[in-house]
């Protein structure tokens, strides 16, 4: 049985369970990189070039643990998605993935890739080929997939009764929220979901958030969100910076919410580009006070923790909503 | 009138001004890119945008200033931050105050963009073809006598008596290329322009160092980004090739030029790098391996800080210099990179070339890559 490494960095956070229940259909054992730690940090940092933002180096720290605990490593080149006929593209790093870990390890035969470009075929076709490549049959690759589309629908049911895309990482996921139910300020925070979710990265962000008797809101974005979203005039081109958008124009409608979060990561590509059109264009004409957060290697708790209370403190002390 | 403006970069403008002027459009050209610009743009721009954002904001700021009431942007649905210029440029200046239309050249827009061109001619059609005929032949010559121009100005630079002669006869023969709106003058001083350059006396040496210039489009053309490299290094003895000039950026990108070049590369970087995503990173590739198969001592590899294609290309760049033997060196450049800092590294590299080609490495080289060790 050949063992497929899956990293739980970047779009794991989306795609996760559709990914692991293809595999295991398949037939593979799927091995699931452990949650970041320094090690993997401190790996991916020697790794990889400087500029590179902190969740892709985490990303081959990752990788770098499950080369040595795993035949192959999948690694996803997640091009471009088609909503209402138009393509929305992964960011130039998600497009480049697999180019990077190859020419990082020099390991390309045990590299897995899983391309999904809606601009040379569906989905299917793409997971059918990456089958086909680790020696599957192309009938078995497509029952599958079948059962891997399922698991997605089912784990989307359980995300809107309130699970976490971080609860999919266990086989039956708690689908409670460690800091939900608080009763507090509503304070929104955005940010791509290998961010927020991962406690290492985001230092506890959302936790922290409740520390200090905030109830911090993640709003859970559907597909017709994003396609409501991508049909707006001025849609971006980012498939997953959509989502963003979607979640942040959600939080300026709800009215109690007090207070914006804007969490990236530092040299995020993207994060500069779409922090500005929510500041300018969501959140333009709603005097939503806001509070944008880069998370670095060098981040530290504390100074993120001033911070985060100053904000709560303020938002509390004038009330601007 | 319409006053345009558009963001530019090297000399695009100078091939970019006449076309506009003879579509019968007014052309508002800021002064070049300089250090007022650049922190016009940066006081502006988000903080952790990229350079080239920085420096078009900055020009486009003093181009409204100016008195331009058309910004033109060339946009697209991308994955590079490049497509979004124009959009977030535009919010900017309109928080400044500025009024002005902002035309964006995008595959799905070519509707308005073909109107606005027959409103410039007066709404007649067929005085619109015509002049835009004419506007793209004028832009070909020009085109055509800067790249002549700028050829002869790389190639004989390293090997002139007085480098100071050589940048000069390029600074009078460019004005002179700005000045004349005359195809057949043109094509004239295009043919004798080498000539000219020839004229000059030399310092008795035969060959000189060759390197390779890649990355990122802006950083390779623009002479404020990257300190004008091509001069710089070109009076110390070393000829720098750029793999894309302005002339040639509008070649390759405004209208489809030499697409075969283009696929040239892309093939080459195949092994390498898959999927284009901007920022010049398959061709970057394909070029360092053009130019190690073309006997080049070594490429520089010179890109905004944390430009997203540019940085992820770095491991495969440094994977085909390890595999084709030709030594790297790449340099990201921001607000705050200092002229001096830069030019010592790139005088490090310089030097090591010099003892590699006089054999003191035999193979091997030199692969740095900023931030990795």
């Amino acid at each position: 049985m050949q063992r497929i490494g899956i990293a739980r960095g970047l779009h794991s956070y989306h795609h996760f369970p559709l990914w692991r229940t293809f595999f295991t259909e398949l037939g593979c054992e799927v091995v699931l990189s452990g949650p970041t730690d320094k090690k993997m940090v401190e790996q991916g940092v020697k790794l990889a070039p400087a500029e590179l933002c902190l969740p892709v180096k985490v990303f081959l720290g990752q990788v770098a643990q499950l080369f040595e605990q795993a035949d192959v490593v999948l690694v996803p080149r997640l091009v471009c998605r088609r909503l209402n006929g138009d393509f929305y593209f992964g960011c130039p790093k998600a497009i480049a993935l697999p180019d990077l870990v190859r020419a990082v390890f020099s390991l390309p035969d045990r590299v897995v890739e899983l391309v999904v470009d809606h601009q040379r075929g569906s989905d299917e076709a793409g997971f059918v080929r990456c089958a086909q490549e680790l020696g599957f049959r192309r009938a078995s690759a497509r029952a599958a997939f079948a059962s891997a589309q399922r698991a997605e629908q089912e784990a989307k049911r359980l995300l809107k009764q309130g699970a976490t895309p971080a609860d999919f990482w266990t086989k039956s996921p708690v689908s409670v929220r460690q800091w939900c139910g608080q009763q507090g300020e509503k304070i929104g925070v955005i940010g791509h979901p290998y961010l927020v979710y991962d406690d290492y990265i985001s230092l506890n962000l959302l936790k922290m958030l409740t520390e200090t008797g905030a109830e911090p809101v993640v709003p859970l974005v559907t597909v017709e969100d994003l396609k409501q979203e991508a049909a707006q005039k001025n849609a971006l081109n980012w498939f997953y910076e959509l989502e963003l958008i979607a979640r942040a124009r959600r939080l300026v409608s709800d009215s109690k919410v007090r207070g914006i979060i804007m969490a990236s990561s530092f040299a995020c590509g993207t994060a500069p580009v779409v922090n500005e059109v929510i500041r300018r264009e969501v959140a333009g004409g709603a005097n939503l006070p806001m509070l944008t957060l880069l998370f670095d290697e060098h981040s530290a708790e504390i100074g993120l923790r001033t911070r985060v209370e100053s904000f709560v403190d303020l938002l509390r002390a004038v009330r601007i909503r | 009138m319409m006053k345009v403006a558009f963001p530019y970069m090297g000399d695009i403008q100078l091939v970019l001004e006449p076309i506009l002027q003879e579509l019968g459009a007014e052309v508002v050209v800021p002064p070049e890119p300089n250090r007022e610009t650049l922190a016009a743009g940066v006081q502006l721009a988000p903080e952790t945008i990229c350079l080239p954002f920085k420096v078009t904001l900055g020009n486009m700021v003093r181009a409204l200033a100016l008195g331009a009431d058309t910004l033109v942007y060339v946009t697209g649905s991308w994955s590079c931050r490049f497509g979004y210029y124009g959009r977030l440029q535009a919010d900017i200046c309109r928080d400044l105050g500025y009024r002005f239309q902002l035309l964006e050249l995008r595959r799905d827009r070519i509707g308005k963009i073909v109107r606005e061109i027959i409103r410039l001619s007066g709404g007649n059609p067929a005085r619109a073809l015509i002049r835009t005929s004419r506007a793209f032949r004028l832009g070909w010559f020009k085109a055509t006598a800067l790249e002549t121009t700028n050829e002869q100005f790389r190639q004989y630079l390293p090997l002139a008596a007085e480098p100071g002669d050589c940048i000069r006869l390029q600074k009078a023969v460019v004005e002179e290329i700005k000045q004349t709106n005359n195809v057949r003058k043109l094509a004239e001083l295009r043919r004798t322009v080498k000539e000219r350059f020839s004229r000059l006396s030399r310092n008795g040496q035969n060959e000189c160092l060759r390197v390779k210039l890649i990355g990122e489009s802006y950083c390779t053309i623009e002479p404020f980004v990257n300190f004008d490299i091509i001069a710089r290094l070109g009076a110390l003895g070393v000829r720098v090739d750029p793999f894309l000039t302005g002339p040639r950026w509008l070649g390759f990108h405004g209208f489809r030029l030499n697409r075969r070049e283009v696929q040239q590369a892309q093939r080459r970087a195949q092994k390498y790098w898959r999927y284009c995503v901007g920022g010049e990173d398959a061709n970057s590739v394909g070029n360092l391996i053009m130019a190690a198969q073309a006997g080049y001592d070594g490429v520089i590899h010179i890109h905004p800080f944390a430009c997203m294609p540019s940085t992820v290309v770095q491991p495969a760049l440094a994977a085909a210099s390890r595999d084709y033997d030709i030594p790297l060196l790449s340099i990201s450049v921001d607000e705050h990179t200092a002229e001096t800092g830069f030019f010592t590294r790139l005088e490090a590299f310089v030097s090591l070339l010099e003892r590699r080609r006089r054999g003191k490495f035999k193979k091997g080289g030199v692969v740095y890559v900023s931030g990795q060790s």
